[in-house]
């Protein structure tokens, strides 16, 4: 369906000419010096993912690429290619799918016990790929099960 | 907890990178970032930056820029415990 999509969509002319050297975001040279982060980020070029570079959860037992603008139609960071980053990554997300499926039809990660979680005192960090790229969470509990703001 | 998600940083960039472009490419511009207005006051920085002196949209009038829809107690313009007020 996606294939379909770009046959319809992705590769019109008119889409095309509209995204292509549009709002170019050239690639940092180092990568710690860029707050962006996720597809925009890879749609620069630089090949970046939580889940790879600072794998976690279950990512490292999955097989997926992390795809990154490479100028198709234009030139690299430009909106066209952030746009490709996202339909390449919904590719990835089909390949992921399966695999997470397997996973759970076996039973590993099913949810058992209570959904009430109390947490140690202490601190925890930690970053997970989201929709939209890098997100951080750092959390401090008192011991108590109830979260405040 | 405090929360800034990425759109805040795409947010800020759109008027760097949109300089010399047509009305017509700030949507494709906006659309690729895949902005997501956490609360009223990312929506309200990004129309101020974009209508503000030397903004892609200067001289533009908007509507009223200074009437928001709180999305969290629903009343519009001012409300002074919403926290994305400012």
């Amino acid at each position: 369906m996606i294939d379909e999509y770009n046959a319809l969509i992705s590769y019109n002319k008119i889409y095309v000419e509209r995204l292509a050297n549009v709002a170019i975001i050239t690639p940092p040279r180092r990568r710690s010096t860029t707050t962006s982060s996720g597809p925009n980020l890879r749609g620069s070029g630089v090949k970046f993912d939580v889940r790879k570079d600072v794998p976690y959860s279950v990512y490292p037992e999955f097989e997926f690429d992390v795809p990154v603008g490479t100028g198709e139609v234009g030139t690299v960071g430009d909106c066209f290619d952030r746009y490709m980053v996202r339909i390449a990554e919904m590719k990835e997300s089909c390949r992921i799918l399966p695999s997470g499926a397997r996973r759970r039809a076996r039973g590993v990660g099913a949810h058992e016990g209570s959904a009430q979680v109390q947490a140690a005192v202490g601190d925890a960090y930690i970053r997970v790929e989201s929709a939209r790229g890098d997100m951080g969470w750092y959390c401090v509990s008192d011991g108590r099960s109830i979260p405040t703001a | 907890m405090k929360i800034r998600t990425g759109s805040f940083t795409a947010t800020s960039i759109i008027d760097k990178v949109s300089r010399g472009l047509m009305i017509a490419d700030l949507i494709a511009v906006v659309a690729s970032f895949d902005l997501v207005a956490a609360g009223d006051r990312s929506m309200k920085q990004l129309v101020l930056q974009l209508t503000g002196e030397g903004g892609l949209l200067a001289g533009v009038r908007t509507r009223s820029p200074r009437r928001w829809r709180c999305s969290s107690s629903g009343v519009w313009s001012s409300c002074s415990s919403c926290p994305w007020r400012g």
